[in-house]
């Protein structure tokens, strides 16, 4: 019957629609109308503290502010929609979108992106040229002279400001020439500027840290046809992306050094920053359903990525020989495959059958670079380092996932599936691991008022192909915890309740356990070797009254991890006494409480709100029993209280107009025994120079005082 | 690429393409027999006589339910894929003629939350089934029985776009996906809570072809390339770990330590390198006291600068 009805449908539809037609004439269309808001007003911020991490990502500076202005002008089948966030601010934001409904879209966005990391750092270095960064030459002889006299250099030194910016461009055309078809064209255009703290080290006694220039573009430009049809589709896509740095390399002077020296070091260093690539991809894809409710859907990209930057020379210190390179440029080149197919079924309303393959090939074609010499820090030539011979990573991945599941009730289903993971891989310790996974859910929605999920998994990695010559002068027992054998196992379930319109709770807890063996080392295995991860939840809504709205949420997260390593010299590489383990242990309280009161007296809302994350961290470190090194001393907890507090109220003067108030208070309270102000007391620390970029603790009220007006 | 590599590499493709084919073949046979179209009915009431009585005739009852589709994408009759531009409320929700007749008999109407979420799902999939829902069918969300009507509303929608039940996209993947909302309210974080990102920045909720729904290439590099893609190379020198995810040692949901790492230098090092000399030592409070430079600040990235990878020929220890 069903199937007729399928057989017949398609038939009678056009006759159905044409009688709907002749029923309900459509009505003429309207004049185009004009739509819009504007939402603007004054700001006022008191921050005491870290006031460059308050506003990371955000501009909340005192004076007026146009948080939002949207115009809409609307035909019988187009609409035109153009609009604006936080107006001259530094995370503004515009766009614009033109529909013909059913035939094109066109849409505009310009969105910035800030990443202010500090007021207050301070540098030595001035910026010569783009990515040249020097420091006065009597300074550098007066350190070089007396290191001591650092302190006195960095002394009084001017603060600047460290930030960078994320510049958006984005252009999407959609073209509906038919029901069937559409093109696309898209076109991303990133910019990024700024500065970032970057390490620029001349080694240990000579660490340096510089603020690295950013100045980058990158071009993504998308263009793809795809039909589709009530059972089939294709799709074809090209990607291209190009990435520019306009700074290739940063040159720095070294703080410690005036003049070259064969021996003690280089007066500058030269680095290479991130070269310029290109990806370009294609991508076919296509689906078909057929009978039995099934589906079978599949695609293949195919792309390659270049990078042929210049290489630098093997030094910029002068007074070591300058070997010539083996060749002048990268020659990098990846060719990467993909290869989807999925296919799913649905024999009867009962059964749900998955099945899906996947492969992705890395294939890393650049040539090795196996110059004979190596520089170290731009003060020491080796040429007996054994890692000179470059290792490009090529990797492929294939993975399968067979699921079942089976609808017990109207509105529950249990399932079962299995997956295996298998990589195949050059230049790692494992040329091999597969991964074995097994997983079961059950999930059901009783009569919309409950929602049960859970989920079990295990999962067992092993890894094989081991090349031992890859541990070299690492101890044996080292597995890398990305690729060791690992078995895991997790849990979690949720349960959603509303039983009555006045409450709803939630409740959700989840367990994972890994477990890395080295069975052929049992216990005495190195690196990573369990990691344990909690989370329970737990949340209620309340509506007491038609105006009123609470909302309290609570969640609790640990996480614990036990890693062993073994404090040696190539001497003292098989003594096991001198062992030792760190476990790192952190717990995380988060809450957020809200209240919502609606359309009050005066037609005014209110909106009250609490929200904090607090977490403390443990590093505690352990050696083994008759162990020969001290024992250790125990470093600080690291703390971290990020807490917001907000209240809103707004009037409602008339349908057009609408007032607001927003108070919100931020607080965040940090202890960071590597990054906070008690460790990090002066830029010249012991073999060091930083640039006080540091983790501190910051306390914000602001205010709002907001008009919105709507046009319509 | 090594030969060894490259053969079994060059097995699976032709195994996938021979699979492919096969089922090309398979499809082609079954193309004769379609599966349901628009306005088709995967789950339709049978025994439902009668025809469509349109739009007027249903507001006329449901006023709320019609402000939210007069207010939504549904309604957009000059486009001829939307249910206006075919029976309105009725190609949905099934011909009404028989509902008006007897208002109170059960059944007469497809009521989507009295269907099954698979059923739901592959009515709403007979006509989203374009490139950003091209890969439900074979989800994790699909999978865990969760349906279009658990996220989206056509009636009552609290958000500005999408008809989601609530006002954002964050909170939307928040009614489940709590453990993810807890770490994005972090210290570390992505810009999410300040509203320059989403969930669906980066994960594709309807399925994709990457992993855990990424939206963007096929694996987690590819994905995070697209907005780092100083970090893609490929490189002169490549830290293997970091080709192979960036997951391995951030967590891009938020976290506690600087620049989102799973967990802070140098513990997070020392897991693989176990090696001699400064790799190994105990970097306890002696050597906070003292200092260090291995341990303050940002610790191993202090020196190892590139450790995304490096293009300076003496750049093999990511210092250059």
């Amino acid at each position: 019957m069903r199937c007729k009805l399928a057989i017949f449908l398609p038939i009678l539809l056009p006759v159905l629609a044409g009688t709907a037609v002749a029923q309900t004439p459509p009505p003429a269309p309207p004049p185009p109308a004009t739509t819009g808001v504007v939402d603007l007003g004054l700001r006022f911020t008191d921050v005491s503290g870290d006031a460059a991490r308050y506003q990371r990502f955000r501009d909340l500076g005192n004076g007026g502010f146009i948080d939002g202005l949207s115009v809409e002008r609307r035909g019988p089948n187009w609409n035109l929609q153009i609009g604006g966030n936080q107006v001259g601010r530094r995370d503004q934001r515009y766009w614009a979108q033109y529909r013909h409904s059913g035939r094109l879209k066109v849409t505009f966005l310009f969105d910035q992106v800030p990443l202010l990391m500090s007021d207050d750092t301070r540098t030595l270095y001035t910026v010569e040229s783009p990515g040249v960064l020097r420091i006065a030459d009597a300074v550098q002889a007066d350190v070089q002279a007396s290191a001591s006299r650092l302190a006195g250099a960095v002394a009084g030194l001017g603060t600047f400001r460290m930030e960078s910016r994320r510049k958006l461009t984005r252009l999407d055309v959609v073209y509906r020439p038919t029901r069937e078809l559409d093109l696309k064209f898209s076109l991303l255009n990133t910019v990024r500027e700024g500065t970032m703290p970057w390490g620029a080290t001349f080694g240990f006694s000579n660490a340096a840290e510089v603020a690295a220039p950013i100045d980058t573009r990158t071009t993504d430009v998308l263009a793809g046809v795809e039909w589709v049809t009530a059972n089939r589709t294709f799709r074809v896509t090209y990607d291209g992306s190009w990435f520019d740095n306009h700074v290739p390399a940063l040159v720095w002077d070294n703080p410690w050094r005036a003049v070259d020296s064969a021996t003690l070091g280089s007066s500058q260093g030269r680095m290479a920053l991130w070269p310029d690539s290109t990806l370009h991809s294609i991508t076919a894809a296509g689906s078909i359903r057929m009978r039995a409710r099934t589906h079978l859907n599949g695609g293949v990209t195919i792309g390659r990525g270049r990078q042929n930057d210049a290489l630098l020379p093997l030094t910029i210190n002068a007074q070591l020989p300058q070997t010539p390179l083996s060749r002048p440029t990268t020659e990098a080149e990846v060719r990467n495959l993909a290869v989807n197919l999925g296919l799913t079924s649905r024999p009867n309303s009962k059964l749900w059958l998955s099945a899906r393959l996947r492969y992705y090939d890395s294939d890393n074609r650049m040539p090795a670079f196996t110059d004979p010499s190596y520089v170290r820090l731009d003060q020491l030539v080796t040429t007996t380092f054994t890692a000179i011979a470059t290792r490009p990573l090529s990797f492929t991945r294939a993975n399968i996932d067979l699921d079942a599941s089976y609808t017990l009730r109207p509105f529950t289903a249990l399932r079962v599936g299995y997956s295996r993971d298998a990589s195949d891989r050059e230049n790692r310790i494992f040329e091999r691991t597969t991964e074995d996974v097994v997983r079961a859910s059950l999930d059901t929605t009783v009569f919309g008022w409950l929602t049960l999920r859970g989920i079990g998994e295990r999962a067992a990695r092993t890894g094989s192909g081991l090349r031992p010559e890859l541990l070299a002068r690492k101890q044996p027992a080292t597995r890398h915890f990305d690729i060791a054998n690992r078995d895991r196992d997790r849990v979690t379930a949720l349960v959603q309740a509303a039983p009555w319109k006045v409450i709803g709770f939630s409740v959700s807890a989840s367990k994972g356990v890994e477990t890395y063996n080295n069975a052929e080392f049992g216990a005495a295995g190195f690196g990573l070797r369990d990691a344990d991860t909690r989370m329970m939840t737990a949340s209620v809504d309340l509506l007491p009254a038609e105006k009123v709205a609470v909302g309290i949420w609570y969640a609790y997260e640990t996480y614990s991890a036990f890693q062993r390593s073994r404090q040696a010299t190539a001497a003292l590489f098989t003594d096991a006494r001198r062992d030792w383990m760190v476990n790192s242990d952190e717990r995380v309280h988060t809450w957020s409480v809200s209240l919502d009161l609606t359309n009050l007296r005066d037609k005014m809302d209110v909106q009250v709100g609490y929200d904090s994350s607090r977490s403390s961290a443990t590093y505690l470190y352990g050696v083994v029993p008759g162990s020969t090194l001290a024992a250790p001393m125990p470093l600080p907890v690291v703390r971290n209280i990020v807490e917001t507090a907000r209240a809103e109220f707004s009037w409602a003067l008339s349908s057009r107009v609408s007032l607001g108030l927003l108070y919100r208070f931020d607080r965040y309270r940090v202890d960071d025994f590597a990054m906070g102000p008690a460790t990090m007391t002066r830029l010249d620390m012991p073999g060091s120079l930083f640039l006080g970029y540091l983790y501190r603790p910051y306390r914000a009220n602001s205010a709002w005082l907001r008009l919105s007006y709507r046009w319509q | 690429m090594s030969s060894r590599i490259r053969s079994r590499s060059m097995q699976a493709i032709v195994l996938v393409v021979l699979v492919w084919a096969v089922s090309a073949l398979v499809v082609a046979a079954a193309a004769s027999r379609p599966g349901p179209a628009l306005g088709q009915d995967p789950a339709a009431p049978t025994g439902q006589p009668g025809g469509y009585v349109g739009v007027a005739k249903c507001t006329s009852c449901h006023a709320p339910e019609a402000k939210g589709y007069r207010e939504g994408p549904h309604s957009t009759a000059g486009d001829p894929r939307t249910p206006a531009a075919a029976q309105g409320c009725e190609t949905c929700h099934g011909p009404g003629e028989s509902h008006v007749a007897d208002v109170g008999a059960k059944g007469r109407l497809r009521s989507f939350l009295k269907m099954s979420p698979r059923d739901v799902n592959e009515f709403c999939l007979s006509c989203h089934n374009r490139e950003e829902h091209a890969q439900w069918d074979a989800s994790m969300h699909e999978a865990r029985n969760v349906s279009c009507i658990n996220c989206h509303s056509n009636h009552a929608s609290k958000s500005p776009a999408m008809l989601l039940k609530e006002e954002t996209i964050t909170a939307t993947c928040a009614q489940c996906h709590r453990d993810k909302a807890a770490k994005m309210m972090r210290s570390r974080h992505m810009p999410v809570r300040e509203g320059k990102m989403e969930c669906t920045t980066c994960h594709n909720q309807h399925g994709s072809t990457n992993v855990r729904m990424l939206r963007a290439g096929n694996t987690v590099n590819e994905l995070c390339a697209t907005c780092h893609t100083e970090k893609r190379g490929p490189f002169l020198w490549e830290h293997p770990p970091v080709r192979e995810s960036c997951a391995t040692c951030h967590d891009p949901h938020g976290s506690s330590n600087d620049r989102m790492l799973v967990v802070r230098p140098p513990m997070l090092c020392q897991r693989c390198h176990v090696g001699t000399g400064h790799q190994v030592t105990i970097y306890d409070g002696a050597q906070l006291l003292a200092g260090s430079n291995r341990l303050v600040n940002r610790s191993c990235v202090n020196c190892h600068s590139q450790i995304h990878g490096s293009n300076h020929p003496s750049g093999s220890r990511f210092q250059r």
